[in-house]
C-alpha cells in the first residue's frame, strides 16, 4: 500500500484496523521529505525526533483501544506562524528566525490532544503578506507540479508539503485568500472557515479582523474531519465564535433546491456549473459588482491593522535584536529595519499612511464602510442564493518571471479570495480541472456564514461527480 | 503623486522602519502605485452605511478572576538581553 496517496482518513483508518503504524507513516513522509524538499523548500523545519517519539507513544494508545480522534496517528504540517511550543516559529522571516514559543497555539494543543502528528513548520511568505510564496527569509516555495511555477501564498509550504507526499494534511491562514490559492496552485483542497469558528489564539497576526486558521487537503472529508478537531469556542480569542456545527455530518447532499450564483465576469466557470446543474443545482448568472473595489479596501484595512499588529516586534520581548545602537528609538529602527523583508516593510508603511492623520477618513474610514457594504451585499445574496461559485484565483499558478513587471498583479490576483475575509464568510477551494499546461484550476464556493459543512459537502459532491 | 519623499520620510519615523536612499526610492514608487490603485474606493456609494453601527460588534468581557499567570523564566526565555527578572533596554529617561 502506498501510504502517501492515502487521505489522512484513509490512512487514520488503516492506523486504526492495524495493518499500518503511525512510526510506518511518519518515516514514509519523512522519506518524501528527505527526497524532495531540498527543491522545493516546503518546510522551515522538521523535528523528525519529536515525530517519532509522538508516533510511539500513540501507537501504545492505539494499541491499546484508546483512539482520541478520527485523525489519530495522522502526520500534521503547520504553518509557520502558528506557535509551537519548544519548536521553531518563524513566520517566515528573519525578524523571528530563532523564535522559540514557549506555548502552544489553541489549535496546536487541539492537533496534540487529538493524537496528530506535528512533523514540522511549513514555509511561507514573511508574516503572511504575499500570493507567491517567494518572500520568505528562508527561500521560495517551488509548486511541486511544476518547479518553474509558484506555489501560491502566502500557505506556501502548507500546499506545496501536501502536495509533494510531504505531509497528508497540514494548517495554513487565510487572510485574503492565503489557504484557498496556494491550495488551488497545488491541486488541493483549501478551505477558509467562517469567522471565529478556529481560534487564533497563538497564531501571529497579520490582520486580526479577517486571519482565520484553516486546512489544506487532498479531499473534502480531510478538511471536515481536521475542523471537528481544530474548531470551538476559545475564552483567549474575543472573536472566537460559540457555534453549533456538526463536522461529523458527512451525509450526501441533496441538489434539488440549492441555488448557486455564478458571477457574469466568470463565465470560465460555466464548466464547472453545468456539472452542478447536472446534479440538480439549479446556478444564475449575476451581476456582482463589489469584487474589485473590495480589493482596494481589503489592502487598505489588511495594511492598517498590520501596521499595528507588528509594532510588537521592537527586539525587546522576543525576536531578532540588532547590534548595533545607542538609543531606544535607535534600536527599534535598526532592528525593525534588519528584521523585516522589504514587502513587509512596505505594508508597514501603506497601513501608517491610511491611519495617518489627513488620510485616515478617505482610505481607512471609508474601507470599513466599504467592508460594510460588501457584508450587506453578500447577505443580500445569500438571501436567494445558497452559494456563489468563482474561480479561486485569475490563473493557473504562474511562473515568477510573469509577475516581475507588474507589482500590482500581486495584490490584485486576489479578486475573488478577498471579499471573503472581508466579510468573515466561509469558502472553500477545490481543484475542477486543468489548464492547457496541466496545471490544476480551482473552483472557489462561498457560502453564508456558518454554513461550513454545507459548503464542505458539495464541495465533495462535485469532486466525486467529476471523478 | 500622493506620497512625496517628505511623506514617505515621516511614514518611516511613525513607523520606526529606517530606509537608505535607494529603499525610498523604490518605495515611494511602489506605494504610490499602490495608492493610486486604493482610489478605486472613491467611486463606491457608501452613503447607506450607517457608521454608528459598522458591524453587530460587541465587547467581550469576563470576570476578573486570579489566574496563574505566565512563568517569569518562560517569558524572558525568548528575549535577547535580558537578566533574571526583566529585560534589559537602552536607558530611556534621562
Amino acid at each position: 500500500m502506498d501510504i502517501l496517496k492515502l487521505t489522512a482518513l484513509e490512512l487514520a483508518h488503516e492506523i486504526k484496523i492495524g495493518k499500518i503504524t503511525c512510526v510506518e507513516a511518519v518515516k514514509e513522509v519523512y522519506k518524501a521529505y528527505s527526497e524532495k524538499d531540498s527543491s522545493i523548500n516546503a518546510y522551515i523545519s522538521l523535528d523528525l525526533d519529536y515525530a517519532l517519539k509522538r508516533a510511539n507513544e500513540i501507537q501504545k494508545r492505539i494499541d491499546g483501544g484508546d483512539i482520541r480522534s478520527e485523525l489519530a496517528g495522522v502526520p500534521v504540517a503547520i504553518k509557520d506562524n502558528i506557535c509551537t511550543k519548544g519548536l521553531k516559529t518563524t513566520c517566515g522571516s528573519k525578524m523571528l528566525g530563532n523564535f522559540l514559543p514557549f506555548y502552544n497555539a489553541a489549535v496546536t494543543e487541539k492537533l496534540e490532544q487529538a493524537d496528530m502528528i506535528i512533523l514540522g513548520k511549513t514555509n511561507m511568505d514573511e508574516f503572511a503578506m504575499g500570493a507567491t510564496g517567494d518572500t520568505s527569509f528562508f527561500g521560495a516555495v517551488k509548486n511541486p507540479l511544476d518547479h518553474t511555477r509558484l506555489s501560491g501564498g502566502s500557505s506556501s509550504g502548507s500546499a506545496a508539503a501536501v502536495a509533494a507526499n510531504e505531509a497528508i494534511i497540514s494548517l495554513g491562514s487565510d487572510t485574503g485568500g492565503s489557504v484557498r490559492q496556494p491550495a488551488s496552485y497545488c491541486g488541493l483542497f483549501g478551505f477558509k472557515p467562517t469567522y471565529g469558528l478556529v481560534s487564533r489564539y497563538g497564531l501571529v497576526a497579520y490582520a486580526s479582523s479577517l486571519d482565520q486558521i484553516g486546512p489544506i487537503a487532498k479531499d473534502a472529508n480531510d478538511c471536515m474531519a481536521i475542523m471537528k478537531i481544530i474548531s470551538g469556542n476559545d475564552p483567549l480569542d474575543s472573536t472566537s465564535l460559540n457555534a453549533d456545527i456538526n463536522f461529523e455530518d458527512r451525509e450526501n447532499i441533496d441538489f434539488s433546491g440549492i441555488k448557486i450564483a455564478v458571477p457574469k465576469q466568470c463565465a470560465v466557470m460555466s464548466s464547472a456549473a453545468d456539472k452542478f446543474k447536472a446534479m440538480g443545482a439549479s446556478v444564475d448568472y449575476i451581476e456582482i459588482p463589489f469584487f474589485d473595489y473590495a480589493v482596494a479596501a481589503y489592502y487598505i484595512i489588511a495594511t492598517a491593522e498590520a501596521s499595528s499588529n507588528l509594532s510588537r516586534f521592537d527586539g525587546v520581548k522576543y525576536g531578532y535584536k540588532t547590534d548595533n545602537y545607542g538609543s531606544l528609538a535607535e534600536m527599534y529602527r535598526k532592528t525593525r529595519s534588519e528584521g523585516f523583508g522589504s514587502e513587509v516593510k512596505k505594508r508597514i508603511l501603506l497601513g501608517t499612511f491610511v491611519l495617518s492623520s489627513g488620510y485616515y477618513d478617505a482610505y481607512y474610514k471609508k474601507a470599513l464602510k466599504i467592508k460594510e457594504l460588501v457584508k450587506n451585499n453578500f447577505s443580500k445574496l445569500f438571501e436567494e442564493y445558497d452559494f456563489i461559485l468563482t474561480p479561486t484565483t485569475v490563473s493557473s499558478a504562474p511562473k515568477p518571471e510573469e509577475l516581475k513587471n507588474d507589482s500590482l498583479r500581486r495584490y490584485t490576483d486576489d479578486v475573488y479570495t478577498v471579499p471573503v475575509n472581508l466579510a468573515g464568510l466561509p469558502a472553500v477551494s477545490f481543484p475542477y480541472g486543468k489548464d492547457e499546461n496541466g496545471m490544476p484550476l480551482g473552483a472557489q464556493l462561498i457560502g453564508q456564514r456558518l454554513s461550513d459543512v454545507k459548503l464542505l459537502k458539495t464541495a465533495k459532491a462535485f469532486t466525486e461527480v467529476v471523478r | 503623486m500622493i506620497i512625496s519623499d517628505e511623506l514617505i520620510k515621516y511614514l518611516a519615523e511613525l513607523s520606526k522602519i529606517e530606509l537608505t536612499d535607494d529603499e525610498q526610492t523604490v518605495m515611494k514608487e511602489e506605494l504610490n502605485k499602490l495608492v493610486e490603485y486604493m482610489h478605486l474606493i472613491d467611486e463606491v456609494d457608501t452613503s447607506s452605511v450607517d457608521e454608528e453601527a459598522f458591524g453587530e460588534l460587541k465587547n467581550v468581557f469576563r470576570e476578573d478572576t486570579v489566574k496563574p499567570s505566565l512563568d517569569r523564566s518562560d517569558v524572558l526565555s525568548a528575549a535577547v538581553t535580558k537578566n533574571e527578572e526583566a529585560f534589559i533596554v537602552p536607558k530611556t529617561v534621562e
